[in-house]
């Protein structure tokens, strides 16, 4: 199965930007109840953590004000080849998502 | 490392259920922060689209360790929070959920100091966000 998180990785000059979109509803949940008369659960991302090579660089409490299928960008310089990027998610029913991507930068 | 499962029991449910800045700034003890022209703060105008607003954040401030972000006219005003660490460049874009016309701050702690700035984001027609 492929992960929920998509990640890509895009160099400029000696930066390198880390594109995360992440498929999630990011449903705020209802505070009337719907016409079924169900309301809508919450359901969103709690956290996000970025790994450069198994080191953390960034950690983010999320919420469900950010868009639904949530994409965030950060940027890092010093990227070479190889360079592994781990980013974990958690959401507020327990469920974790992983992705990695390892960078590969062509010959100028 | 901690597993993720350990960073989400951290998650500041006080912040997140807050309904005011001021006590999003409490919940973060970020208490009155003082307004920097060093932070970056790129959001549009005026919204397209209230369910996807565009905010770009870059911190200049040496040290920078945290970077909040507090839509002030949501129900729930606090959006996110980032940590950073390990010389990770302090920025990053995002994209919100701004249910009407509101001035967006960003909340920066520094070496144990705290700092905002401020824009204003005009929604012009709501549809249903937090």
């Amino acid at each position: 199965m492929t992960s929920p998180i998509t990640l890509e990785l895009h160099r400029k000059d000696d930066r390198t930007e880390i594109e995360i979109r992440v498929r999630h509803p990011m449903e705020p949940g209802d505070a009337l109840p719907q016409k079924s008369g169900l309301p809508r659960a919450p359901w969103f991302l709690q956290t996000i953590v970025i790994q450069l090579n198994e080191k953390t660089m960034v950690e983010g409490q999320l919420s469900a004000s950010l868009t639904r299928n949530p994409r965030f960008g950060f940027s890092f310089s010093g990227i070479k080849t190889g360079d592994k990027f781990t980013v974990y998610c958690t959401d507020n029913k327990g469920q974790e998502l992983k992705s990695e991507v390892v960078a590969k930068f062509g010959r100028a | 490392m901690r597993p993720a499962s350990a960073i989400a029991a951290d998650w500041n449910k006080k912040g997140f259920e807050a309904r005011s800045l001021a006590d999003v700034l409490k919940s973060l003890n970020a208490g009155a922060p003082a307004s920097s022209k060093s932070i970056q703060l790129k959001v549009p105008e005026i919204a397209d689209e209230d369910t996807d607003v565009p905010i770009f954040v870059a911190s200049k401030i040496p040290n920078t360790q945290m970077i909040a972000v507090i839509v002030e006219n949501n129900i729930h005003p606090l959006a996110a929070n980032f940590l950073f660490s390990n010389g990770a460049d302090p920025a990053f874009s995002a994209h919100l959920k701004v249910r009407r016309t509101s001035r967006i701050t960003v909340a920066v702690q520094a070496d144990g100091k705290h700092f905002r700035a401020s824009k204003e984001v005009k929604v012009a027609a709501a549809n249903c966000a937090p």
